[in-house]
């Protein structure tokens, strides 16, 4: 996808697991993986907030932008 | 009172069992041509069986009409047994509650074609009659029964399944959307 997310750099940089970020922001470990490794589809502004008020950063931090094409790995 | 559509002992699932009851008639009946094909054909055979003699009444004795009857009710069973068993599959995601998934979208499009097959089947039988008739000698009462005509409640349910197929197809990729967004 376009879009990066890079919440495994910020994370490396807070020496914080994902696991413990799962239970400050309320989100399941699975759903934070898939966010992680990119599979996510899309990011609901409230779990954009929780993420950025526990590991102190701007959504600029955990997104970024490369140019390319959009995947569009839906099933027909 | 309003009615449930989706889950157990909604429509869905009342609607099920009838698919279920459809299902279980064509296999009947086409058991039942069958039998009464094979019969028909053993009477033919042989006149002085005794198979000839008890089933007399309810034998087809024109080899023609037995073997247009075979065909045409083949084809029609095995269709609508065919449409049973997709249409009991949209019926157990509805039951379960989760209509929305690609396999929906694919079953509405087989049904469709399983019905412009079986339409299209019978125009051609219709119109090959039709000719052997006109070529060797018409009644009017067989001319009746092999009529022409064209039905257009048939292609507009195979239209409505396409679009139907489509709103699946659109649903499903939602649904994946919804359950991919965090």
């Amino acid at each position: 996808m376009a879009i990066r997310v890079t919440l495994d750099r910020v994370l490396l940089e807070r020496r914080m697991s994902l696991t413990e970020l799962g239970d400050k922001v309320g989100i399941t470990l699975a759903n934070l993986s898939i966010l992680k490794t990119g599979k996510a589809k899309a990011i609901r502004f409230t779990t954009l907030d929780a993420l950025c008020r526990e590991l102190q950063c701007q959504p600029g931090d955990l997104l970024s932008w490369e140019p390319g094409e959009i995947e569009d790995d839906g099933e027909e | 009172m309003r009615m449930r559509a989706l889950g157990r002992g909604s429509i869905s699932s009342f609607l099920k069992v009838i698919v279920d009851i459809a299902w279980v008639a064509a296999c009947s009946i086409l058991g039942f041509i069958w039998i009464l094909a094979i019969i028909s054909v053993i009477a033919k055979l042989d006149p002085a069986s005794p198979i000839a003699s008890i089933f007399q009444r309810v034998t087809i004795h024109d080899t023609g009409r037995l073997a247009l009857w075979s065909l045409l009710g083949t084809v029609f069973c095995v269709g609508a047994m065919a449409i049973c068993a997709y249409l009991r599959g949209v019926f157990e995601t509805l039951v379960a509650g989760d209509p929305f998934v690609p396999e929906n979208a694919r079953r509405f499009r087989r049904i469709a074609a399983v019905l412009g097959i079986m339409e299209v089947f019978r125009l051609a039988l219709s119109a090959f009659v039709l000719i052997l008739l006109a070529l060797f000698g018409v009644t009017e009462e067989s001319a009746a029964s092999f009529a022409f005509n064209i039905n257009l409640s048939v292609w507009f349910s195979v239209l409505t399944l396409v679009v139907l197929a489509q709103v699946f197809d659109e649903g499903a990729r939602m649904r994946e959307e919804q359950k991919m967004t965090i």
